[in-house]
């Protein structure tokens, strides 16, 4: 873990949160939002409650690894790999193992041929399991 | 002795009296009131109530009404500023866009890099008299999804037209 565990964004004022932070602001808060609500509306499915149980996941971890935001970031695997644990850190602490640079780059070499396809996979293998993630209402 | 007070009383009662029956019978009651209106009013409008002048900044324009204010350094899109809204609220009547594109600019005055975010107004038409920016610093072309910021915002809202763009520090990228 990377450390920014139960921290809470409190605006502009905190400037020392590391790399990860802001990262996340300039790489996925544009569409994800500040407080990882996502937009049902515009396709973007929000973290609380729901991205700390893909990622518990065998497949939903390599679904993650090939979402629109992490495929088009320019980050490379280590990036990646520490926007996702602050991601978990912030939305779900505790609830998944967090992802290592070699675990990011082989998650990503495993082709998806579409990601959508693999959400839908994804939800329906959880739901089977009892586990509810964020809706997704786009075809 | 009490003879001559007795009629110098008298002489200032009569005096008086006759001054007074005198104003009563040429002037109106009306145009007492008349004057002393006319005279408040003038000392109203000619006394300032504040020690300078207002109206002498009220033309010059704001710092963020300029394409090349630090804040608009990423920016592709109208000024709310110069669209009834301001730096960083959406003019009456819009809703700001749920999703947006994020630039790093630097502030001149401390020399440090800021995380801005550019949300979209949506819901309005554009104002024909609003400042277009197009800065875009760190944009690239679309092969590059997601460092690509020609993209209306506005598409994640129900309100989809597109009206004017905020600038709203969200961060610091250093």
């Amino acid at each position: 873990m990377i450390g920014l565990a139960g921290l809470a964004f409190a605006g502009p004022a905190l400037a020392a949160e590391g790399q990860a932070h802001r990262d996340y602001i300039l790489r996925c808060a544009g569409c994800h939002g500040m407080e990882g609500l996502g937009s049902v509306e515009g396709g973007i499915p929000t973290f609380p409650g729901s991205v700390g149980k893909i990622a518990a996941d065998d497949m939903g971890r390599t679904y993650m690894m090939h979402v629109p935001g992490v495929i088009s970031a320019s980050l490379d695997d280590a990036g990646i790999a520490s926007v996702m644990n602050y991601i978990l850190d912030r939305w779900s602490p505790g609830e998944a193992a967090p992802f290592t640079p070699d675990e990011v780059t082989r998650r990503r070499a495993v082709p998806v041929a579409d990601v959508v396809v693999m959400r839908r996979d994804v939800a329906k293998k959880l739901m089977s399991e009892g586990t509810q993630i964020a809706d997704y209402p786009w075809p | 002795m009490p003879r001559f007070i007795d009629n110098l009383f008298k002489s200032i009662d009569k005096a008086a009296e006759g001054q007074i029956r005198s104003a009563a019978r040429t002037k109106g009651r009306r145009s007492f009131l008349a004057k002393a209106g006319v005279a408040l009013l003038g000392a109203a409008a000619a006394t300032p109530i504040l020690p300078f002048d207002r109206r002498a900044n009220a033309a010059t324009p704001l710092p963020e009404d300029d394409c090349s204010y630090w804040k608009h350094c990423a920016l592709d899109g109208n000024l709310c500023s110069t669209s009834g809204g301001s730096l960083t609220s959406c003019p009456p009547g819009s809703s700001a866009s749920s999703v947006s594109w994020v630039g790093t600019c630097t502030n001149p005055d401390d020399n440090k890099d800021y995380l801005v975010s550019y949300n979209d107004c949506c819901g309005k038409p554009q104002v024909n008299s609003a400042t277009f920016c197009y800065t875009s610093k760190g944009e690239r072309p679309g092969y590059r999804m997601g460092l690509y910021n020609d993209i209306n915002w506005c598409m994640a809202n129900t309100d989809k037209g597109y009206h004017c763009t905020v600038s709203v520090v969200v961060g610091m990228a250093e």
